[in-house]
């Protein structure tokens, strides 16, 4: 250090450094202060253990997670595969109905809730089918089946509900789960017609729920039908009323179809093989119609009827492949064919009676008054030329 | 134990608490928040050593560097903190009220006014070591470097001092 300033300065300020003290009563108060921290520390000592969430209770945890990992884990296995492919009174099936689908469902975005239940009910119907066809119906199996159908009839209808879809939607998703119904039942009543009579009512009973989009029973709708004319502003008011009728009243025309369709497979091979080859010819005319009928609805727009058209043309194509396939094949597949004709045409007339509706729907939004009725009565010819045709067809 | 610890802290309160105040208060001029950062130091000094019993090797270079280290804080917290030299101009050094001489004090002061043109570190090196009395290994148990670089650095410190000495002399002479 060669600056005697600096030299002096800096001795005077240790000096002045060392002058800073605190007063003894100060020491003591800040003393007092200390300890008085320490103290309490000693008495109430800082945790330095991870404080728990109050969100996670571990016994909760310790059940919930170890039930998901098994549940995640089952679905994930053979088991759950194997499961898929289970029929009602299978050991598996109520595995496949009470597990694999819950899970599912219960990882089903909103949006596609409802989507799903639908498409359960479409398993459903394959399922009876195949149960039917196999000739596998009984008590037993029916009764299983009953009960998860009605599961799934109840989701299908609240998640429908629920979810805010236009009306048209709704109705149109009510249109779907009652032709569903619909078919279900013929086939019950296809395989077993002669030793399972109560089964159909009972599986018609189930439909009847009580919700306010309540399924009736379609020959209870068409009593209703026939006792009074369809009322124009009920019908406009709430579509699904005509909607109902027409899906049960294709159902009466269907079921007159099979009934007459068994007589005549257990009169003989050869008559069945006739009746066959006008089951083709009639599910042809109905795709021909519809075509026609397209063609002649001025209201469609070019683009429109050009998707129509294409669509129609798919299904004509399938029924001349079904057509085609049946003349080669024997009288003793009758049954099983049958069932495949019926499903071709469950789904002409759901296409068409689905069109009906929506257009329905639709000009009642832009038209009023009088035009109405005349809609509505257009409607109820077609239905009524619809049922004629089938019952010629049939008896 | 804790009898045992707790008179143990007590002999380290009565040997350090001034070391401890005049460090903070020399740095901060307010006496009120040096009395707060010391009460502070002690309180953590019994948390994390004299509390648990640990046998702490060099407590006075451990006071200190608690000291530095709420110091540091202390600074960042307070956004509005003044600077040194606006304290030692307003109620800064009313602690060295017991000062005998003014002349003492007004020398104390103006080196008080030239650590303040050196950077922060300088300005700490200087203080701890010549003004405050520290050793090089203690200061280098404080700030936690080795005595050799603390050696190094004090002495650059220093010659930056005098510089400014220098200067102001041919300042003042001219």
């Amino acid at each position: 250090m060669n600056n005697p300033k600096l030299q002096k300065d800096f001795e005077n300020a240790t000096t002045a450094y060392k002058q800073v003290s605190l007063s003894v009563s100060e020491k003591e108060m800040l003393k007092e202060k200390i300890f008085t921290a320490i103290d309490t520390e000693i008495s109430q000592p800082v945790s330095r253990e991870a404080i728990l969430s109050p969100f996670m209770s571990w016994s909760l945890y310790l059940r919930v997670v170890p039930a998901a990992l098994l549940i995640v884990l089952l679905v994930g296995t053979p088991v759950a595969f194997a499961a898929e492919h289970s029929l009602p009174g299978d050991t598996l099936y109520s595995f496949k109905t009470k597990i694999n689908e819950e899970v599912v469902g219960a990882f089903v975005s909103k949006t596609e809730k409802d989507e799903y239940y639908q498409s359960l009910l479409t398993k459903r119907a394959s399922e009876i089918r195949v149960l039917a066809k196999q000739g596998k119906l009984d008590d037993e199996r029916l009764a299983i089946f009953e009960e998860i159908l009605e599961d799934n009839v109840h989701d299908a209808i609240a998640t429908s509900v629920a979810s805010e879809e236009s009306p048209k939607e709704i109705l149109q998703d009510h249109q779907a789960i009652v032709a569903l119904l619909t078919f279900n039942e013929e086939v019950l009543g296809v395989s077993n017609e002669k030793d399972e009579p109560e089964a159909v009512a009972t599986v018609a009973a189930t439909f009847a729920t009580e919700d306010s989009v309540a399924i009736e029973s379609p020959i209870a709708k068409i009593a209703l039908l026939e006792e009074e004319p369809l009322p124009t502003k009920a019908v406009m008011s709430a579509p699904s009323d005509v909607q109902n009728k027409l899906t049960a009243l294709k159902s009466v025309a269907l079921a007159a179809l099979i009934e007459r369709v068994e007589d005549v497979i257990s009169d003989g091979d050869e008559k069945t093989q006739e009746l066959v080859q006008e089951l083709v010819n009639d599910a042809k005319e109905k795709v021909a119609a519809v075509l026609a009928e397209q063609a002649s609805d001025a209201d469609d727009t070019e683009e429109e009827r050009m998707i129509e058209d294409q669509e129609n043309e798919v299904l004509r194509v399938e029924v001349e492949e079904q057509a085609t396939a049946l003349s080669v094949s024997s009288s003793t597949s009758a049954t099983t064919t049958l069932g495949e004709l019926l499903e071709l045409h469950e789904r002409l007339s759901r296409k068409k009676i689905a069109k009906e509706v929506e257009r329905l729907v639709e000009e009642n939004d832009e038209r009023e008054g009088v035009e109405k009725q005349d809609i509505v009565e257009q409607v109820q010819k077609e239905i009524q030329e619809d049922t004629e045709a089938a019952s010629e067809l049939g008896l | 134990m804790n009898e045992q610890n707790k008179k143990t802290m007590e002999e380290v309160y009565s040997t350090y608490v001034d070391d401890i105040f005049r460090y903070f208060s020399f740095r901060l001029g307010n006496k009120e928040k040096a009395l707060d950062l010391t009460q502070e130091v002690f309180i953590r000094m019994w948390q994390s050593y004299i509390g648990k019993g640990a046998d702490v090797e060099h407590i006075k270079a451990l006071l200190y560097r608690i000291a530095h280290n709420l110091l540091v804080n202390s600074y960042q917290r307070d956004v509005r903190h003044e600077s040194l030299d606006t304290l030692s101009e307003d109620d800064g050094f009313d602690v060295a009220d017991t000062t005998q001489n003014t002349l003492q004090q007004a020398s104390a002061e103006e080196l008080h006014r030239m650590l303040t043109r050196l950077s922060d570190k300088d300005a700490e090196l200087i203080r701890l070591r010549h003004i405050e009395g520290f050793s090089v290994q203690e200061i280098a148990a404080i700030q936690q470097v080795s005595e050799n670089t603390l050696s190094v650095r004090i002495h650059r410190a220093l010659e930056r001092l005098e510089d400014l000495y220098t200067k102001h002399e041919h300042k003042t002479h001219e």
